[in-house]
């Protein structure tokens, strides 16, 4: 396969080296939060268990799916950028936006359902790494959302120019660490709970 | 159809069918002990397509592309791990 509309030389690794260390970091602050998560669940396993338990998997699910989704719609823009098919690229980001932005109802849905309950942060020590976990993934999703509308607006004008694939590609390599994160945070949160 | 986005749509598929199939899996079986593993499992396995074809860390450079693949096997093996201690 080619990439990059290479041929005969090895293809460029994509993005900057920058966002490769900042993905990473990023990465190495989940894992701790990971392990603090499972050493809390030691110690409380029937408030974690029941508390799991309240989740609707539903929502999991689905999320999964639309960011799955948003992030082939990012890989298809990047693709098309490679290739110059600058209506594609901009065609691929708006749906990949547009997945953002599903992601987003379906949390703040799942969210006010929560605090209608009366469920916080603060209800116990399961709860509150359910927030903070999805909160910061939440927010994770809105910086790129961000990036890819800032990608979107200039697509028109800079695609095909040198300095945007790079742009596109860094922005496409954080969308899709937001989709593999959410895929352990999933069976993680989600799935372990269901009896 | 061009190849790369026929090989990118086919890898989305994997990822929904195994997405819903782990799903369908921890609502019937998670009772089963080694069901939860399974499921990590199964998360790591599309960790490493999502990294490899929609990140394209095959194309990284080779010290990205070792700590990103071994990452998404060890954080695996520690959620599943932390599950039965």
């Amino acid at each position: 396969m080619v990439l990059h509309g290479e041929i005969g030389s090895a293809p460029k690794p994509p993005g900057t080296d920058g966002i490769w260390t900042f993905v990473f970091i990023d990465m190495i602050v989940f894992s701790l939060f990971f392990i603090v998560y499972l050493s809390e669940r030691l110690r409380l396993p029937d408030v974690f268990a029941a508390s799991q338990s309240r989740l609707d998997p539903n929502f999991g699910l689905v999320n999964t799916l639309v960011l799955l989704t948003s992030s082939l719609f990012m890989a298809e823009a990047v693709a098309a950028a490679r290739t110059g098919n600058a209506v594609r690229v901009r065609t691929r980001l708006a749906l990949a936006l547009g997945c953002g932005a599903m992601f987003g109802v379906s949390k703040i849905t799942e969210y006010s359902e929560k605090f209608a309950a009366g469920i916080t942060p603060v209800t116990n020590s399961f709860y509150s790494f359910y927030f903070l976990l999805t909160m910061i993934h939440f927010l994770h999703v809105l910086v790129g959302m961000m990036f890819i509308a800032h990608c979107l607006s200039r697509a028109r004008i800079e695609a095909g120019q040198p300095g945007f694939l790079p742009k596109l590609e860094n922005t496409g390599l954080f969308w899709h660490f937001v989709d593999l994160l959410w895929l352990f945070l999933f069976p993680l949160l989600y799935l372990a709970g269901l009896k | 159809m061009r190849p790369a986005d026929r090989e990118l749509s086919i890898a989305w598929l994997g990822l929904v069918a195994l997405t819903v199939l782990s799903f369908a899996a921890a609502e019937g079986l998670i009772a089963h002990r080694f069901a939860l593993a399974a499921i990590f499992a199964v998360a790591a396995f599309k960790g490493q397509i999502v990294a490899s074809r929609f990140m394209e860390v095959g194309h990284a450079l080779p010290h990205w592309r070792t700590l990103y693949r071994i990452w998404i096997f060890a954080i695996a093996i520690v959620l599943a791990g932390g599950h039965f201690v």
